[in-house]
């Protein structure tokens, strides 16, 4: 089965993105114990700002990360 | 652990036609951010960048894929900005998404590329989600003491990344980087200190 973004007219392999995912995910270590945090129902700070009702990675803002790094 | 017993922790939260059709919408904003990196890239230092294969597709849905997993359990609601940046960040360093065609794949200048593409993703992420992201992301304190000491701390930042194991994602703590990063842009300050 493929991914097919209509616009863009790319095409992905979903198997092999899956299987991509499931990768990172097993080979990374990360710092906080998901599991103790839900037993313990420790949470940590949130946010008020849905990433869905902002347009992410625009020209602009790439641009101006890019110089901001590049100093 | 195999993939599969991974996968089925809380599965009964995982919607996986959601998240696809999420990692389908994220794709095209990442494939812009790729486009516009490798063009910025490419014009100042001369040299040819190349991607990994379904280059935004694959960062897209691992992104929300670790986000369900790792970092949604740890919140209320909606993780905030910095730990997106921070986990945008570390995995654009642990696959090491793009590469010069002529170095190996571990070789320094490959590994420099992508702490820049890694900081310029987060950045760039941070940009639009705070809420003063019609300014560019820039110092600019009259402070010259604080300019230069935040110079100096995103070079430290750039140096750890192109330094660190890749498969350590230290999300939470690498956030309070990003989090300090733009108390120091928002904050006002008068001219050397007075």
């Amino acid at each position: 089965m493929y991914f097919c973004i209509v616009e863009n007219e790319i095409k992905y392999n979903e198997d092999s993105v899956k299987e991509f995912a499931k990768r990172v995910l097993h080979e990374s270590v990360f710092d906080v114990n998901v599991e103790y945090c839900i037993e313990n129902n420790i949470k940590f700070d949130n946010h008020e700002i849905d990433a869905n009702s902002v347009e992410l990675f625009t020209t602009n803002s790439n641009k101006s990360a890019f110089n901001f790094i590049s100093k | 652990m195999g993939y599969e017993e991974v996968i089925s922790l809380n599965d009964d939260l995982f919607d996986e036609s959601k998240l696809t059709e999420l990692a389908l919408k994220r794709a095209i904003s990442i494939q812009r951010l790729v486009d516009d990196f490798i063009r910025f890239y490419e014009e100042k230092h001369h040299v040819l960048v190349e991607p990994i294969e379904d280059i935004a597709i694959n960062l897209s849905y691992s992104y929300l894929f670790l986000v369900h997993k790792k970092i949604k359990p740890l919140v209320v609601d909606r993780i905030n900005c910095f730990k997106m940046a921070s986990l945008m960040e570390l995995l654009i360093v642990k696959e090491q998404v793009l590469s010069h065609p002529e170095c190996k794949k571990n070789d320094p200048v490959n590994r420099e590329l992508n702490a820049l593409f890694a900081m310029t993703a987060a950045f760039s992420l941070l940009n639009c989600m705070i809420s003063s992201s019609d300014r560019e992301f820039y110092f600019d304190t009259i402070n010259n003491y604080i300019d230069l000491e935040v110079t100096r701390i995103l070079n430290e930042q750039k140096c750890w990344l192109e330094t660190k194991e890749l498969n350590e994602m230290p999300v939470i703590i690498n956030s309070q980087f990003f989090n300090l990063i733009q108390i120091l842009h928002n904050a006002p300050y008068q001219i050397n200190g007075f």
